[in-house]
């Protein structure tokens, strides 16, 4: 029997399907920081962001059975994360949080075509990402902080690959004009 | 949310798995849903396709496109026996079905776009087939309720066969009896004789008894719409 740290995740969901429940911890074990880094971009509220991760986690256990075992698990827990994000958004009819210190990451990748200073930047795009369309923020967010690839970005959001691709490049240029609407062309 | 609390998370989740409290949903509940949803699609395709086909007949069948051919004095014997109920019917099952796909999450891969269009040209497409086949025919007999409004028995329009020519008058055959058809404010001369045995179509306004035409247009048999020929015929063929 493979120690379950070797086991794919989907192998381990193909587990617990069977009846071995407890590896179910070996899934929230992968996925709690994650999951937490990526709500965190939603909820602010500690407790709040607990609640909806504890929903995320059961959500995905009670459904196992409709994950379709050939496909990626990561993007399946993700499109509940999401799901779950969302529902949490509406309820409450909140503005999104953007915590600065999740947004450290924001990596060279994010090049507003060199307009705006790196080093300013992370506080700026944190004011101007709220002001951004859902579609085009989480598409932002999903490829540049959670590193997700188009095609797993694709079956979180469940759009074709190709609007991923146009929702991220237009998220881009948005976020740049915002950026010198806020804060003025760079010297 | 520090580590702590992230294993509090841990722990409280596994403690509801094993205690039973939370267990996953049976997979023939999946399955029920997956076949619930296809079932629903499938049906709204394929009465989608069923309208289509008997819109498709009506406008084959009926002489209601030759009323176009008066212009705006037929627009309105076109508009009476338009079948509304059938096409908006047919645009809501379509709607429907786009929308489960939507909803559903089916096809997500392709544009929402793509997939409008290939739903819309399939239901054509088949419906199109269909009409080509005796079917339609066999549904439009069986159950009027799906003929459009006022079909066969318009105010702004009437066809059947001449029965009788007289003075500025004209008596027709019609699936519904015997009309007399008053010629003497025809705007179009019709383009040739009318003579007894002929089928017509005409345009203008009137009641069940008497019609006043602004427009005859003289039919050759093979031309005259099928429908109407078999009502006419049938209705000969019982008074015999």
């Amino acid at each position: 029997m493979a120690y379950s740290g070797e086991m794919t995740d989907e192998q381990i969901i193909i587990r617990v399907r069977e009846g071995e429940k407890e590896l179910f911890g070996e899934i929230i074990r992968r996925y709690k920081t994650k999951l937490t880094h990526y709500l965190r971009k939603f909820i602010k509220d500690n407790d709040e962001l607990e609640d909806v991760l504890q929903d995320v986690f059961i959500k995905t256990y009670r459904n196992l059975f409709d994950f379709e075992a050939d496909k990626k698990f990561s993007s399946w827990i993700y499109r509940i994360a999401h799901n779950e994000a969302l529902n949490q958004i509406k309820k409450f009819s909140k503005e999104i949080s953007l915590d600065e210190g999740e947004w450290d990451i924001m990596d060279n990748e994010m090049d507003v075509n060199k307009s705006v200073d790196i080093s300013l930047a992370r506080s700026k795009i944190v004011q101007c990402l709220v002001q951004m369309k859902d579609n085009y923020r989480e598409a932002l967010i999903l490829h540049y902080f959670e590193d997700r690839s188009y095609e797993e970005i694709s079956d979180i959001m469940r759009i074709p690959q190709n609007t991923v691709g146009v929702w991220i490049s237009r998220g881009k240029s948005i976020l740049k004009t915002i950026l010198q609407n806020e804060y003025g062309k760079p010297k | 949310m520090n580590m702590e609390n992230q294993n509090n998370i841990e722990d409280a989740i596994m403690q509801e798995i094993n205690s039973g409290r939370v267990k996953p949903r049976p997979k023939f509940v999946f399955l029920a849903e997956k076949i619930g949803v296809s079932g629903v699609l499938a049906l709204s395709i394929i009465i989608a396709v069923l309208f289509c086909c008997l819109v498709v007949f009506y406008f084959g069948a009926s002489e209601n496109l030759y009323y176009l051919s008066f212009g705006s004095s037929g627009l309105w014997a076109f508009l009476e026996s338009f079948p509304l109920l059938l096409i908006v019917g047919l645009l809501l099952l379509i709607t429907s079905a786009c929308l489960i796909i939507k909803k559903a999450g089916m096809l997500y891969k392709k544009p929402f776009g793509v997939v409008i269009i290939v739903t819309v040209f399939s239901i054509v497409l088949g419906g199109c087939a269909l009409a080509l086949t005796d079917f339609a025919e066999k549904i439009e007999s069986g159950t009027k309720f799906l003929q459009p409004a006022n079909f066969m028995n318009r105010h702004k329009g009437v066809a059947g066969k001449v029965t009788h020519v007289g003075e500025q008058l004209l008596i027709i055959k019609t699936p519904h009896g015997e009309r007399v058809i008053n010629t003497s404010n025809l705007k179009i001369k019709p383009q040739a004789q009318l003579s007894v045995g002929v089928f017509i179509i005409a345009a203008g306004s009137g009641d069940q008894q008497k019609f006043d035409a602004c427009c005859v247009k003289v039919l050759g048999e093979r031309d005259a719409p099928a429908m109407m020929r078999k009502e006419i015929y049938t209705q000969v063929n019982i008074a015999e």
